[in-house]
């Protein structure tokens, strides 16, 4: 952040009266001004002989010192006065002659114009290279210079191009590539064919009841068969490269944090306030210089009690809230467009509110980054639960997500495949996510659309060997609500991609957009006629009935039987396999119960399938800080699992 | 042993003389000879109508300019076994193949075999007195390939025998037991442009195997006999295998072949009396029969029994009467195609001949057969015997000399089946029991005067056995609806029946409450149960179970598995064939597919015909088998079958009104939030 890279060396300014100040360092200051003891100041220097960032940073970073009390300090030594840009705020009308991007990137912000010139308030230390920028970027000379925090900056900016703000977040991606967005769930040519096709249904069960029948029949077997054998391939894929660790243990004890670049960490809350502290406690546990870390908590305006819990919980000065602007859709991609917005790491993740990240996974993402080339725009972490124990639902939801992360992931990167992202811990080099656009706001599982547009731009998605433990739900009504919205973001993601599959092809490929149907498409179309599926095999066992017989000629009946028999024992199959890899054997057992696990799905389904046409874009909020398992661990998440 | 056999022919029809024919033709034609003339329209004061257009008309199309085709026509499907088997000294197979117009025949071709004790013998192709082709016998499989440039082709009949010639060393006496040569997949290769016919007497082909009907769109119940009148006719006129019959009342024809010679087109019209062939642009003519309302199924009548004699290519023909056929109570071995057998030889030596009882003209009891002929006398030493087998069981022996003989053999009625095969043994044992060639023969000779002689009256019990002669001279067929699809069952049903039988059936179609009602043999077709639910047929058409007497259920038919069922039982002292379904497949009108193609009728048994849809056919005995038919309860399916359409129309509707107010939402063409802001 530039505003802390000002040398805190003794600076020879003017003061107001003209005199020179005597030159003094800004902890010595700090410490004379007993803002600091010593023995900090000590620990800090030594930390910045590692780190080589500035001693400012370090000091907010570590908690050392308050934001204001720093700047107050700085703005001494630079000989210029502070000010309080919420007591004296700049003349809107001449902010709004400049882009607000060119102020986050300056960290100078015009206040008002007198007839000397220009009045600057700015976090950076004011010498000439300072006011001659300042001159060229705002035309015209600066009269007057004033420090202010970066926070301040941010907070006036947000506060004074709040629309604009909001715009870029909200419609920004709708606007540069509409093609992309999911603001339109459905094109005009995607709704009628999607209404001829329920119209020539219901016109083919009238006129040949049967063949339609048979004709629904067989599409859906055929197409089950065709996901589980996909899902088969990829995860054998999957489990073959299971050992093979890409990042070594070794090159990430051989970095040095002055190597390490700034990262940024975006983490949406929203009615989180039982969790913020443990959040917080999450993020210091991380393996990375605090003062290279810039974390950004995105609360909503209208979220007053997280946004206490987190004043209250004292958070260090690498820890910025941003109040994002209560406004449909209120969608976490939203949020987090908005935190895009304000970023000035090179790198930058998103973890959620419950998160415990591997505390080394940032040095591992970097090292991604730097083996992975130019087009890698994302390495995906792997997603797991601390109270994988805690219930039924707990169990199988551990079990989904081992599989999903330790082998379908891992598949899908070997094969070249498409990869939805997780919807956390996903890492990125900053500027290149500017690039792909960001989130697209009016997706609910905009994770996963990211990922396809990434590669669909030509660039690439990995995964690394680290894990960050979540919540699993542990109610099913809560879980509901979470798995409806994914599979509506599934749909959504489905539906925009689809809008022309040619061009898809002509871009990512005919085998990537196969895979990518299968998956993305897929799985919202299995949960849904699996339940009729289910139904009719029911009703057939049950009462022997032949009524069922004309349905299913004989190329209609092998497949489904083979979807019965083999795809339902390859589904169980892959969840077991999921529970080898991290150790979870007492877990394995359990994903014989995994068609019990699929009604939930169906349930979800026909949700999303509801809220598709009626709320494409209303986030299901899921209820955070429900396991009793939140309170018993302090430490490592694995232990929870032990 | 030589047996001496003629074809078998529609002998019903070549009884009458050509020039009888034509003179009843005319007669027809002409008012002043009311015998051929039904009551009706026609008066004695009305001048002949003479042909419209006598001759050829001058637009007929020819098939110059065509290009050449060829058939292969497989024996098998013109009723010839595969494989056909000649065993016994000197025997012989005639064989008549078709050829209509225009077409030649190139080549026999197939497979012999022949068993090793033939190498040396020779197997003889005989077209009349020609011989075409001797084939030297040798053990193992040979090719056949036997010319048929130079065979004569007779009245659109290239009529063939093969003659089995055993090597001169051959054991007559055990030569007919262990020796033998077997044709398989014989097919005759035909080329030729076909031409079509240019008159009504050359309409038909010498074979036919398709037969399209085009009737007005809501025919009249006279309009329907005289379709089924043309199914039964034409079904004589396929030779050995079913006809396809197509019937549609919306007289749009589907795409034909216009160049085929197997198949004919009729239509009936209404309006004035006229019958004529309508030529097309190319192909074979339509033959067109217009007639007045209420006339249709006489004048047809007129048409096919005299039609063969109406060199013309339209006339005007007046309503002829169904002739009343009596019943005969006597029937020759002549009129059944043999006017005459004779066997020589020595061993054992036989004739077999086939009747059904449709062929003597329903059914009958109390049949005796008269044996009239003559042999030549047994040598001292020798021995002879006379057998007479009826359908295997031996109803007759005695030991027989020389000269005449005049035998009454009485059948029991146990032997006595629908249809029958009468074997005539004559066993001779040369003295000193030399069976070899040439050590005097005993000659053989039977009368065809010789003839079977019977009562009128039911020796079967009810059932499929019963049919088609009980149908016999004429029945009744109810339709409800009369529609196409109802109109196409009863053709099936007809042609399977007439296939049956050698005399022509006499379907009269009459309003279905009259038919419900009429005190003869009837043929019953709806499609709704409810429409015969006063009937009682042995089994009531709705979900049922069959149980045994001891209660242990046999058969089930569940609500949610639509049939068809064919019914034969008894109903005010007639026989009655009742076609009906339950559910809405599959098609009434698609039954003849599930019969055997040789077999058809003859594979019945039993008194009801159950054909699950998706499933292969039933047959049960139901009455007088000790089982009890138990009705199922309707299920949920069956409400749910009558309730579907209304389903189907609230799904229609509600998908609309979801679909028109779910657009505006989720097809946004653009956001409602400002724009961005210009940078």
């Amino acid at each position: 952040m530039e505003a802390l890279t000002a040398s805190t060396g003794p600076v020879q300014a003017e003061s107001e009266e003209g005199k020179p100040h005597p030159p003094m360092r800004l902890g010595e200051a700090l410490v004379a001004r007993g803002l600091l003891r010593p023995e900090d100041l000590d620990w800090a220097l030594r930390i910045q002989a590692q780190t080589r960032e500035r001693l400012g940073q370090i000091l907010l970073s570590r908690g050392l010192v308050r934001r204001y009390d720093l700047y107050q300090t700085l703005a001494d030594l630079w000989g210029v006065p502070f000010v309080d840009l919420l007591q004296e705020p700049p003349d809107p009308e001449l902010l709004h002659r400049f882009r607000p991007e060119e102020i986050l990137e300056s960290w100078i912000l015009p206040l008002r114009e007198t007839p000397e010139g220009l009045e600057i308030a700015t976090a950076r230390r004011p010498d000439a290279a300072l006011l001659e920028e300042a001159a060229r970027r705002f035309g015209g000379p600066v009269a007057r210079v004033r420090a202010t925090t970066e926070w301040d900056i941010r907070r006036t900016l947000l506060r004074f191009f709040r629309t604009d703000v909001l715009a870029s977040a909200t419609y920004g991606l709708y606007y540069r590539r509409p093609e992309e967005s999911a603001h339109t769930v459905f094109t005009r040519s995607q709704f009628f064919a999607f209404a001829l096709a329920l119209m020539g249904t219901l016109l083919g069960l009238a006129l040949a009841p049967r063949l339609t029948l048979v004709l629904l029949n067989g599409l859906v077997n055929f197409f089950f068969m065709a996901s589980v054998v996909f899902k088969f391939v990829v995860s054998m894929v999957g489990a073959r490269y299971e050992r093979e660790t890409p990042i070594l243990e070794e090159e990430v004890a051989a970095l040095k944090d002055e190597e390490l670049p700034r990262y940024t960490i975006l983490v949406p809350v929203y009615r989180e306030a039982s969790v913020i502290g443990s959040l917080l406690a999450n993020l210091k546990r991380l393996d990375y210089p605090p003062e290279k870390l810039e974390i950004l908590l995105l609360i909503e305006e209208d979220d007053r009690e997280t946004l206490e819990a987190a004043k209250a919980a004292r958070p260090p000065g690498n820890v910025c809230f941003i109040l994002i602007p209560d406004q449909i859709p209120k969608t976490k991609p939203k949020a987090c467009n908005v935190g895009l917005f304000f970023a000035s790491g090179d790198y930058l993740v998103i973890y959620d509110a419950e998160d415990r990240p591997d505390p080394d996974q940032l040095k591992k993402a970097v090292l991604a980054f730097r083996k992975g080339g130019p087009r890698l725009i994302c390495v995906q972490a792997a997603l797991n639960y601390f109270n994988a124990r805690e219930n039924f639902l707990t169990r199988m939801f551990t079990l989904e997500y081992s599989y999903w992360f330790d082998y379908m992931l891992p598949g899908l990167y070997r094969l070249g495949m498409p990869i939805p992202l997780g919807g956390t811990s996903n890492h990125f080099p900053t500027e290149r996510l500017r690039e792909l656009g960001g989130w697209d706001p009016f997706n609910v599982t905009e994770d996963a659309d990211l990922g396809i547009r990434a590669i669909v731009e030509g660039f690439e998605v990995g995964v690394i060997p680290s894990t960050t433990y979540e919540e699993a739900n542990t109610r099913v009504g809560n879980w509901i609500r979470q798995r409806s919205r994914w599979i509506k973001g599934y749909m959504q993601t489905a539906l925009v991609h689809a809008r022309n599959p040619w061009r898809l092809i002509r871009r990512i490929g005919l085998r990537r957009t196969l895979g990518f149907f299968l998956l993305v498409a897929g799985t919202p179309l299995t949960f849904l006629s699996a339940p009729w599926m289910w139904l009719m095999f029911a009703w057939w066992a049950i009462t022997r009935t032949h009524a069922l017989d004309p349905f299913f000629p004989p190329p209609v009946l092998y497949v489904s039987l083979f979807n019965l028999l083999i795809g339902n024992a390859i589904g169980i199959y892959l969840n077991m396999l999921a529970g080898f890899k991290r150790g979870y054997y007492d877990l394995i057992p359990w994903a014989l119960l995994n068609p019990i696990y699929w009604v939930l799905h169906s349930i979800a389904a026909y949700k999303a399938l509801w809220q598709l046409f009626t709320r494409p874009f209303y986030w299901e909020k899921t209820t955070h800080g429900l396991s009793r398992w939140l309170g018993d661990i302090h430490g490592n998440p694995e232990e929870g699992n032990a | 042993m030589r047996v001496l056999r003629r074809p078998a022919v529609w002998t019903f029809r070549l009884r009458i003389p050509w020039a009888v024919r034509l003179a009843l033709a005319i007669a027809l034609f002409l008012p002043a000879f009311p015998t051929a003339i039904s009551a009706g329209d026609y008066s004695q004061g009305d001048a002949w109508n003479p042909p419209l257009t006598p001759g050829a008309p001058a637009l007929a199309p020819s098939g110059a300019g065509q290009p050449m085709r060829e058939w292969e026509v497989p024996l098998r499907e013109l009723g010839e076994p595969d494989p056909m088997i000649l065993y016994g000294l000197l025997s012989e197979r005639p064989l008549s193949v078709p050829i209509p117009h225009g077409l030649r025949a190139l080549e026999l071709t197939g497979r012999l075999r022949s068993s090793p004790g033939l190498a040396g013998g020779r197997l003889e192709v005989h077209n009349g007195d020609r011989t075409l082709a001797w084939i030297p016998l040798s053990p193992g499989e040979l090719p056949l390939h036997v010319g048929l440039h130079e065979g004569r082709i007779d009245r659109e009949r290239l009529n063939l025998s093969f003659r089995l010639v055993p090597p001169r060393e051959a054991d007559p006496c055990m030569f007919p037991l262990t020796e033998r040569v077997e044709l398989e997949d014989l097919r005759v290769r035909l080329e030729g442009t076909p031409e079509p016919p240019h008159t009504i007497a050359a309409f038909w082909p010498p074979d036919l195997r398709s037969l399209v009907l085009l009737l007005p769109p809501e025919p009249s119940p006279d309009e329907a006999t005289a379709a089924l009148r043309l199914v039964a006719f034409g079904t004589r006129r396929a030779i050995g295998h079913p006809l396809t019959v197509s019937i549609r009342l919306d007289g749009d024809l589907l795409p034909l072949d216009p160049w085929d010679p197997w198949t004919r087109v009729v239509q009936i019209k209404r309006g004035e009396p006229r019958t004529g062939l309508r030529f097309p642009e190319e192909g074979f003519p339509t033959l067109e029969i217009q007639a007045p309302s209420g006339t249709a199924d006489r004048i047809v009548e007129s048409i096919l029994r005299y039609g063969e004699a109406l060199p013309f290519s339209e006339v005007a023909p007046q309503p002829g009467a169904t002739p009343e056929a009596p019943f005969p109570r006597r029937i020759t071995l002549a009129e059944l195609g043999h006017p005459q057998v004779q066997m020589s030889g020595s061993g054992p030596m036989e004739f077999s001949f086939f009747f059904s009882q449709g062929d003597l003209g329903g059914p009958v009891r109390g049949v005796r057969f008269r044996l009239v002929g003559r042999m030549s006398p047994v040598p001292e030493g020798g021995r002879a015997s006379l057998l007479v087998f009826l359908n295997g069981g031996l109803a007759h022996a005695e030991p027989i000399g020389g000269g005449a003989f005049d035998r009454w053999i009485a059948f029991p009625d146990g032997l006595l089946q629908r249809d029958n095969t009468l074997i005539i043994r004559v066993d001779y044992t040369p003295p000193g029991g030399d069976c070899r060639i040439g050590m005097h023969p005993l000659t053989v000779f039977m009368d065809g005067a010789s003839y079977l002689e019977f009562q009128a009256g039911r020796s079967l019990g009810p059932g499929f056995e019963r049919f088609p002669q009980a149908l016999l001279p004429a029945f009744i067929v109810g339709l409800h609806p009369l529609d196409e699809s109802t109109l196409n069952a009863a053709a099936q049903l007809v042609m399977l029946l007439q296939r049956a039988t050698r005399r022509p059936l006499q379907p009269e179609v009459r309003p279905w409450e009259q038919a419900l009602s009429a005190g003869m043999p009837r043929v019953l077709i709806t499609r709704d149960p409810e429409a015969i639910k006063d009937l009682r047929p042995p089994l009531d058409p709705r979900p049922f179970r069959l149980l045994d007497l001891d209660g242990r259920e046999r058969f089930r038919m569940d609500p949610d598995r639509p049939f068809i069922v064919l019914e034969a039982f008894e109903h005010g002292g007639h026989d009655l064939l009742l076609l009906t379904r339950w559910g809405q497949t599959p098609e009434l009108h698609t039954i003849a597919s599930a019969f055997d193609p040789q077999l058809g009728w003859y594979g019945l048994s039993g008194d009801v015909w159950i054909w699950p849809a998706g499933e292969s056919p039933v047959e049960i005995r139901v009455r007088g088998a000790g089982l009890r038919v138990e009705p199922l309860p309707s299920s949920p399916a069956v409400w749910w079958s009558r309730l579907w359409p209304w389903a189907l129309g609230a799904a229609f509707l509600g998908l609309l009104v979801f679909l028109i107010w779910v657009y505006p939402r989720v097809v946004r063409t653009r956001p409602p939030g400002p724009a961005l802001p210009a940078s």
